[in-house]
């Protein structure tokens, strides 16, 4: 390889990046090129230079800023539900939530009893005998809205008169 | 991160005392700017703590938060450049409050090395920010956070291979701007 070519592939090189026969290739021609062992060692070298930018610390309070500007951009919904994860994540209160939710399901059913136990006997008597005449009456109704013969019957007299 | 998404505080404050100095240093060598850095940096554990639910664990959760402020820093400058008015600090920040103690303490370096040393830090961050975007990012993700090239192209979702070619290119673009710093080297 020429020169040029060898430079072009330096960045690489040095990245251990090239072909192991290249990279053998490379490295016996920087042996005996001043040019292209200098242009080497500038890309290891400003590489390595970038060292003395150090890292910075963050200003103290971060932790705090956080929650603070997160609060002021959340929506009062987004607030109510963050306010209620954070209550359910909560282990401690899991006993509080299940006696909780036994009271609601035992009141749930204790108003779902009917309430024609706690009635006096005669009142259920009554109420009994309206249900079973009304049910009497619609039988009635049902029956002669299905008697369609009495229009044969009425067909039939007619005919007798003629 | 799985105990964030259960919706814990304490998780995600441990959270963010492990990321928060490198996403801050990440996005401050990018931008080049402290304050516009902890805005960003902010505005990063605002989303990742918005999104808490819906992370799934296909990727480390490293390379998601760096591909968050990667995006976030990218918008930044976007919007900054549209507007004309992005100015690079002339700071040097490890410089506040280090001279004095040095020049009194015997042992340490002589006034004149310090101001060399910054000289140098100034050359360094000029050079980095005067690369193109992308290479400025596999730069500072390679060289500052140690990422392997393959995390580098998670975080900006490109292939190994393209990575490879933006750290050549970068270090062929910073060889010619730090030829005077590297006197020392």
């Amino acid at each position: 390889m020429k020169c040029h070519e060898i430079k072009e592939l330096l960045p690489a090189y040095s990245n251990s990046d090239v072909s192991p026969e290249k990279a053998m290739e490379i490295g016996e021609h920087l042996k005996v090129c001043e040019d292209c062992l200098q242009e080497y060692n500038l890309i290891v070298k400003s590489w390595e230079s970038l060292d003395v930018w150090p890292d910075i610390e963050p200003e103290e309070g971060y932790v705090s800023r956080f929650w603070t500007r997160l609060s002021a951009e959340q929506t009062w919904r987004e607030r109510v539900m963050s306010g209620m994860k954070n209550l359910l994540a909560k282990r401690a209160l899991v006993p509080a939530y299940a006696g909780t939710l036994v009271a609601v399901l035992v009141a749930f059913l204790y108003f779902q009893v009917p309430l024609s136990k706690n009635r006096p006997p005669e009142m259920i008597i009554e109420e009994d005998v309206d249900f079973v005449e009304s049910l009497e009456l619609t039988e009635q109704m049902d029956i002669l809205q299905e008697m369609d013969w009495l229009e044969d019957l009425d067909v039939i007299e007619k005919l007798d008169a003629v | 991160m799985l105990e964030v998404q259960k919706g814990h505080q304490a998780p995600f404050e441990s959270l963010m005392r492990k990321y928060y100095k490198r996403i801050y240093n990440f996005i401050y060598r990018f931008v080049g700017h402290r304050q516009l850095a902890e805005d960003l940096t902010q505005d990063v554990f605002i989303r990742v703590y918005k999104s808490a639910d819906s992370y799934h664990p296909k990727a480390k959760f490293q390379t998601w938060i760096y591909t968050i402020a990667k995006n976030l820093s990218l918008n930044e400058l976007r919007k900054k450049s549209s507007r004309n008015s992005i100015s690079l600090e002339q700071e040097i920040p490890t410089s506040r409050g280090a001279v004095l103690p040095q020049v009194e303490d015997p042992r340490a370096k002589s006034l004149w090395e310090s101001m060399a040393q910054e000289e140098k830090q100034s050359v360094v961050r000029e050079a980095i920010q005067s690369l193109p975007e992308n290479q400025r990012m596999a730069v500072i993700l390679r060289r500052y956070e140690d990422l392997s090239y393959e995390q580098i192209a998670q975080t900006l979702q490109c292939s190994v291979p393209a990575v490879k070619s933006l750290l050549n290119r970068a270090k062929e673009g910073l060889k010619g701007k730090l030829r005077n710093v590297m006197g020392d080297y």
